[in-house]
C-alpha cells in the first residue's frame, strides 16, 4: 500500500512538471525560440483547458515555434475528455512528434481507455520500449504499469495468454510494484480462459492487497462456474457489501476494464 | 516586477478576450450551441448555458457512467446490425444533460478507426440516436445533479456492428 502511494505521488509530482515546462532548459539548449515559446506558454496556466480564451495562447504558442511539442498536447486534451477522436488524434501526434519522450505514454494509455483503440495502445507501448531503455514507467494517471497497461489491451481484443504472459512476467519481476488493479485483471482473463482455479487465486491475491466489490464480484463467477454455490453465495454477498459501501474501481472519466455495478451483482444473482 | 508585468498582460489578454466573447457562440471548446433547427425549443437548461460543465466534473459521478450496464443492455436489445451498412469507425453522439437528467441538442461525430472524419450511413447513425435520445434521465436513479452538463457517448463499430461503448 506505502508502495502504491509512493508511486501515485511519483506519478502526480513528475504529472505536475509536465503541465508546466521548465523554459530555462530551451534557453540553456540555446534554443531561444522554444524558449519564447514555452514563456508565452506559461499564461495558459491562468485557463480551464476548454477555454477558448487559453487555446488562442496555446494557438500563439504553435506560432511562435512550431516544434514546441508542449501546446499541442494541452490542446489535444479537452478534444479526448470531450471524446472527439479527430481532434485529439491531430494534436496528440503532433506533440509525440516534436517530443516521444514525454508524451508518447499518454497517447499510449488514452487510446485503449479513451476510444477503445487498443491495437493503437500496444503499439505505442511497444515503441515505447525502444524509445526508453529501463523501466517504461506508468499510465498518465498512474493507475497502471504501461507493461501491465499493454497486457490489459490485450486481454480487451481476445489474446487473453498474452495478455496473461505479461501481467504475469510484471508481477514475477516486480512483487513490491504491483498496482491496485493488477491481479483482477490477470484473474479475470484466466476466467475467460476458463481456467477458473487460476482465477480464484489471483482474486484471493487482489483481496489481500486491495479487497474491493470486483475481485469478489468475480471470484463469485468463477465459483458459480465450478459450482461451488457456498463460496459463490459468500463472495456475491461481500461484493454486495463492499459496492454499497463505494468500495470499487473508480476513475472519474471512464468505466474501467473489468469495472461493476450493483446492477452486474444483481444480474449474477439472477442466474443462481 | 515581473509579477507585475505578468499581470498587467494577463488582464490586457482577458478584457481583449472578454470583449471577443461577445461575439463568439461558444466560450469552451465542443460547447454546442442552441440550434433552432434541430434542438427542442422547451429544453431547459437549469444553470444557463454559460454554467454547464463537462461530465467529469459533476460531484457524484453520473451521466452514462453509472448505468452503462443498463445502456449496454439497451442497445443490445435495440440495435439491430442486420439492418444497416457494414461500416467502421468510431461515432461520437455529445449532448447536453440538465440538472433533471433530461437532455438534448445532440450531435454526431463520425471517423474512422485511424481518426479520419466520416459520415456512417443513417442506418447506424439514426438507430444509435433513437436510443441515446430514449433516456429519459441520466442522471441515474432519481439522484439530484445541481448542475447542467456535456456528456457523450462513443461507439466503436466494426461491419455495422457495435465493439466497445465508451466512457
Amino acid at each position: 500500500m506505502r508502495n502504491l502511494i509512493l508511486i501515485l505521488f511519483v506519478v502526480s509530482f513528475f504529472g505536475a512538471l509536465k503541465a508546466q515546462p521548465n523554459c530555462n532548459v530551451f534557453l540553456w539548449e540555446g534554443d531561444t525560440t522554444q524558449f519564447e515559446a514555452c514563456k508565452h506558454s506559461e499564461y495558459f496556466k491562468y485557463f480551464y483547458q476548454f477555454d477558448l480564451n487559453g487555446i488562442a495562447i496555446l494557438d500563439s504558442c504553435m506560432k511562435i515555434c512550431p516544434y514546441y511539442a508542449f501546446p499541442y498536447y494541452e490542446k489535444a486534451v479537452p478534444y479526448l475528455k470531450a471524446g472527439n477522436p479527430m481532434g485529439w488524434n491531430k494534436y496528440i501526434n503532433l506533440a509525440v512528434k516534436y517530443d516521444a519522450l514525454t508524451y508518447l505514454t499518454i497517447r499510449a494509455s488514452c487510446r485503449g481507455k479513451f476510444f477503445g483503440d487498443y491495437m493503437g495502445s500496444i503499439k505505442d507501448i511497444d515503441s515505447l520500449r525502444t524509445l526508453v531503455k529501463g523501466d517504461i514507467g506508468y499510465t498518465h494517471d498512474g493507475t497502471y504499469h504501461m507493461d501491465v497497461y499493454q497486457g490489459i489491451c490485450y486481454k480487451a481484443i481476445g489474446d487473453y495468454s498474452k495478455a496473461v504472459k505479461i501481467i504475469e512476467t510484471f508481477i514475477a519481476n516486480n512483487p513490491t510494484s504491483i498496482g491496485y488493479y493488477d491481479y483482477i485483471h490477470l484473474g479475470v482473463a484466466y476466467q475467460n480462459m476458463n481456467l477458473h482455479q487460476k482465477a480464484i487465486e489471483c482474486f484471493e491475491k487482489q483481496e489481500s492487497i486491495y479487497d474491493i466489490a470486483e475481485n469478489q464480484y468475480y471470484v463469485a463467477k468463477s465459483y458459480l462456474e465450478i459450482q461451488d454455490h457456498d463460496e459463490f453465495l459468500k463472495a456475491i454477498q461481500k461484493a454486495k457489501v463492499k459496492i454499497k459501501a463505494g468500495e470499487k474501481m473508480n476513475n472519474k472519466y471512464h468505466v474501467l476494464e473489468d469495472e461493476i455495478f450493483e446492477y452486474d451483482i444483481d444480474e449474477l444473482l439472477l442466474k443462481i | 516586477m515581473k509579477f507585475a508585468l505578468e499581470w498587467i498582460w494577463l488582464m490586457t489578454f482577458l478584457i481583449v478576450s472578454c470583449s471577443n466573447l461577445e461575439s463568439q457562440a461558444s466560450r469552451w471548446l465542443e460547447d454546442i450551441p442552441f440550434d433552432p433547427k434541430i434542438d427542442d425549443e422547451n429544453f431547459e437548461l437549469c444553470l444557463g448555458d454559460e454554467n454547464a460543465i463537462q461530465y467529469y466534473r459533476v460531484n457524484n459521478n453520473t451521466g452514462s457512467k453509472g448505468f452503462k450496464p443498463q445502456f449496454l443492455k439497451l442497445i443490445d436489445k435495440k440495435y439491430d446490425s442486420n439492418k444497416v451498412k457494414k461500416e467502421t469507425g468510431l461515432l461520437r453522439i455529445r449532448f447536453i444533460v440538465n440538472c433533471k437528467g433530461e437532455a438534448d441538442r445532440f450531435r454526431i461525430l463520425g471517423s474512422t478507426l485511424d481518426y479520419k472524419e466520416y459520415i456512417f450511413d443513417s442506418s447506424i447513425s439514426d438507430q444509435l440516436l433513437q436510443i441515446v435520445k430514449s433516456i429519459d434521465n441520466w442522471n441515474g436513479s432519481g439522484e439530484e445533479v445541481n448542475t447542467d452538463y456535456y456528456n457523450y457517448v462513443l461507439f466503436r463499430i466494426i461491419d455495422g456492428k457495435i465493439i466497445t461503448v465508451l466512457p
